[in-house]
């Protein structure tokens, strides 16, 4: 049968983990210990960003929007770059232009139910492109309801997070939830921060990762095939420190 | 039309499919494989390493949009689609998810064999919770060691053994049942995070040993004559195919020994819709071919082969066998379904390691089975079971392997700091915890929604009892313990199930049950040979037939079963065609 690809502990999706661990929590008192980032890895050597990819799916307003909420994500600042020198914009246009972003692989067929319980996951009629964009039309309209007919990417970084808070704790209505269990504002946002991660930490082929900025922040290598498998003369000789610039699949 | 009749025909090509198609035809019999998915080998993985591709999209699993599966938590609940993989990925295509799966390769404890009668001899029947239908296997551990053995030869799994024909030997697991000798190639290398788990184990009594796994740790020649090479340690694992064929998968081992016999036709793209059926006798099967047209294959013996889903539908489908009724206990279709009760688990994270997590091999862990099944008295914990315990490689790549602890923000600026923080320096034990068997949790054919072809598809009837929250509750505790051992800077453990059971996150791919086997006709489908009670040429080989699911990985034991099908087949069945019980 199948195995588990990714047995429990060994790679458990992302989303299972931080649910996991953020149910595990809720059993243990203290909190994060803050400590830093004690041994960066090495600075990728920048890449010199080519021209603007052009946009598939979003219109030139709703990539403005997502670019900006995707760099409250993983800001730029003085530690490195952020979501925008990464290209995570232009990953998302291409997966909601691509096959995900069209509902493949999407069970879409009726009747379309709200659930009453948790647990059953994705239900609505809509393939995510839609759901971005009627997203993304209902948060211009908060902004702009909100803060004085401004738009988001007008927004003070404090402001912008402010809008990106209520998202995530489900207050902004679009228009597709009737119950607890329906899907809301706090669903949305949760599909977002997974593309965005994905536009940090997939391969750079997919059109995010630009100069390799996610994989060189956490220190991940890349594709190993890329260098001739070099990791079996690593294996068990664990003091021995591994940095290289990370490669994509070549 | 029929197309030309074969001697067999397997509904499905993954482990058990690859492992009859090659007994069989070696013994001389020809076999016909349908497989619904595509052609697969190492050289589509040759640049696998797409994270976005395989892990996130899981390309090598079902296609949902094309046929799916539906929930209910219970039975007076509406059941809804699973409208994306979620909480468990089968393949589609050869290999099944033989090609896909992390390779974590066990053998079941004695006791998982016996639980209905070992629990009652130890503690009295009153103490299995109203509604639980745990139920014997109709087979031994004993019965079943010779089919691990050849499973683990073949596939050329890395382990140490913990106990040779009785003898207790140092390092290996010191529960584990008899084996007849040790595993054919050497543990992997244990990785830091291992040793460390290795070292608090240790300290705090339990026996930690090396994980039995199917990334061959040195190259290997098996007893077919088919040689592999030793793992890259690339950190592609499950949901990844092996561009090495370093990994045990049915494509590089029994598909190849199957096909060179000249006996064995596969076909792919070919999917089972209906098994045919004459009295008591299967005919053959009915299939949509690639192009879209209905044929029927004939065949003297029908094996189904595929997923435990997909044995159970086919065979509610073609109204063959009694089907389950939770309302009365009768039947037997879709009895006893159960999945894997995850979710005890811990981290530690610590300033001045680099993991390297990347640096993985394919089921790679260091475990300890002190606190799984019946290992460690119960007597007064309120639950029964437990599960396996261990440090595997997570995380391991960034997209779904980035972590941050509970209390720090999703995203932004602390966010940034934390990922790269905890990636590299934390490692997380977890539990595999025993699922076991209720009278109201099972399979049927779902009233409402269908697949591609207008057939309904299976529904699904399960969610979390109390015996297991207390039990993941019981396994976290521990784990807190193990951690707290560790000396990290920052530690977090727990054990918790959500509210009801969540099909959208990934768990694990061990669902089990629908088509269970037993010693009686009245409480099983299937005798310990995996044949039907009611058709003797139809064998349903897979996890569907475990009665209940223990707290192990399936894959070992579900190929064991498909070695022990193709002996009752091959050694007795073929000359004297009849119940082989």
């Amino acid at each position: 049968m199948s195995g588990n690809p990714n047995e429990d502990s060994v790679e458990r999706r992302g989303t299972t983990r931080r649910a996991m661990l953020a149910g595990a929590g809720g059993l243990v008192a203290g909190g994060l210990t803050a400590t830093g980032a004690s041994s960066a890895p090495v600075a990728a050597e920048r890449e010199t960003p080519g021209p603007r990819p052009p946009l598939r799916f979003f219109s030139d307003a709703e990539a403005a929007t997502v670019e900006a909420m995707a760099e409250r994500v993983f800001p730029a600042d003085r530690s490195g770059p952020g979501a925008r020198d990464a290209g995570v914009m232009h990953y998302i246009d291409g997966r909601l232009d691509g096959g995900w972003g069209r509902g493949e692989r999407l069970y879409l067929q009726g009747p379309f139910e709200e659930p009453t319980d948790s647990g059953h996951g994705y239900q609505l009629p809509l393939p995510p492109r839609e759901v971005y964009r009627r997203a993304l039309r209902t948060v211009d309209v908060h902004c702009r309801t909100t803060h004085r007919d401004t738009a988001f990417v007008d927004l003070p970084a404090a402001a912008q997070d402010e809008v990106l808070t209520a998202l995530e704790s489900g207050e902004v209505d679009l228009g597709l939830a009737g119950g607890q269990a329906g899907f809301t504002s706090a669903s949305f946002f949760a599909m977002f921060l997974d593309n965005v991660y994905e536009g940090l930490f997939s391969d750079p082929m997919h059109g995010g990762n630009r100069g390799m900025i996610g994989w060189t922040w956490v220190g991940f290598p890349g594709d190993p095939s890329a260098y001739g498998e070099p990791y079996a003369d690593y294996v068990g000789k664990w003091h021995l420190p591994y940095h290289v610039i990370p490669k994509g699949v070549q | 039309m029929a197309l030309p009749k074969v001697d067999a025909v397997c509904v499905g090509v993954g482990w058990t499919g690859g492992i009859l198609a090659a007994e069989l035809t070696k013994a001389g019999m020809s076999v016909v494989g349908l497989e619904r998915g595509g052609p697969r080998g190492p050289e589509n993985f040759e640049h696998g390493h797409d994270e976005l591709r395989y892990a996130v999209d899981k390309e090598l699993a079902q296609d949902t949009s094309l046929e799916t599966w539906t929930l209910r938590h219970n039975t007076g609940e509406r059941a809804l689609p699973i409208r994306r993989i979620g909480s468990f990925a089968p393949a589609s295509g050869v290999g099944g998810s033989g090609v896909s799966w992390a390779g974590q390769t066990w053998r079941f404890n004695p006791r998982d064999f016996e639980i209905r009668s070992r629990t009652i001899e130890r503690y009295g029947e009153q103490v299995i919770p109203d509604g639980m239908s745990i139920q014997d296997w109709g087979i031994t551990y004993d019965e079943l060691e010779p089919y691990y053995d050849r499973f683990e030869y073949m596939a050329g799994i890395a382990g140490k053994a913990g106990n040779i024909q009785g003898e207790k030997v140092l390092g290996g697991n010191p529960f584990e049942g008899p084996r007849a000798r040790d595993y054919p190639v050497p543990p992997l290398v244990e990785n830091r995070a291992g040793s460390i788990f290795r070292t608090a184990a240790t300290d705090l009594g339990y026996t930690p040993f090396p994980g039995p796994a199917a990334a061959l740790s040195r190259r290997y020649t098996n007893p077919a004559g088919i040689t592999r090479d030793g793992c890259t340690y690339c950190g592609f694992t499950g949901h990844f195919g092996c561009r090495a064929g370093a990994k045990a998968d049915p494509t590089v081992t029994v598909i190849p020994e199957a096909v060179r016999t000249g006996r064995f036709e596969l076909r792919t793209n070919a999917t089972v819709v209906e098994i045919l059926h004459d009295g008591a006798r299967a005919t053959g099967v009915r299939y949509y071919d690639a192009a879209g047209r209905l044929q029927e294959q004939p065949a003297d013996v029908v094996l189904l082969t595929a997923f435990t889903f997909t044995n159970c539908r086919l065979l509610l489908l073609s109204n063959m066998g009694e089907p389950y009724d939770p309302a009365t206990g009768a039947g037997v279709i879709g009895k006893n379904y159960c999945y894997q009760a995850d979710g005890a688990a811990g981290l530690a994270s610590f300033k001045d390691e680099d993991f390297k997590p990347y640096m993985a091999a394919c089921g790679g862990a260091v475990a300890v089975d002190d606190l799984n099944g019946d290992n460690f008295d119960h007597t007064g914990l309120g639950f029964l079971g437990g599960g396996l315990v261990k440090y595997g490689s997570a995380p391991t790549l960034p997209i779904t392997g980035v972590l941050v602890p509970p209390g720090t923000p999703a995203w932004g600026a602390q966010w940034k700091q934390a990922i790269r923080q905890y990636y590299a320096r934390s490692l997380i034990v977890g539990a595999q915890g025993e699922s076991p068997a209720y009278r109201d949790h099972f399979l049927d054919l779902d009233p409402t929604y269908g697949d591609a072809y207008g057939l309904p598809l299976l529904r699904i009837t399960f969610d979390w009892r109390p015996n297991e929250r207390a039990m993941v509750a019981f396994l976290g505790g521990k784990i807190k313990e193990l951690v707290d051992t560790m000396g990290a800077d920052f530690v977090l453990a727990g054990g918790i199930l959500p509210d009801h059971y969540d099909t959208a996150s990934y768990q694990s791919t061990h669902n089990t049950g629908g088509v269970i086997m037993g010693a009686d006709p009245r409480s099983s489908a299937v005798n310990n040979y995996l044949q039907m009670w009611d058709y003797p040429n139809v064998f349903v080989v897979g996890a569907s037939a475990f009665p209940q699911n223990p707290g192990y990985n399936p894959t070992g034991t579900v190929c064991a079963l498909a070695y022990r099908a193709a002996d009752g087949i091959v050694n007795t069945y073929r000359a004297n065609p009849g119940p082989l019980v």
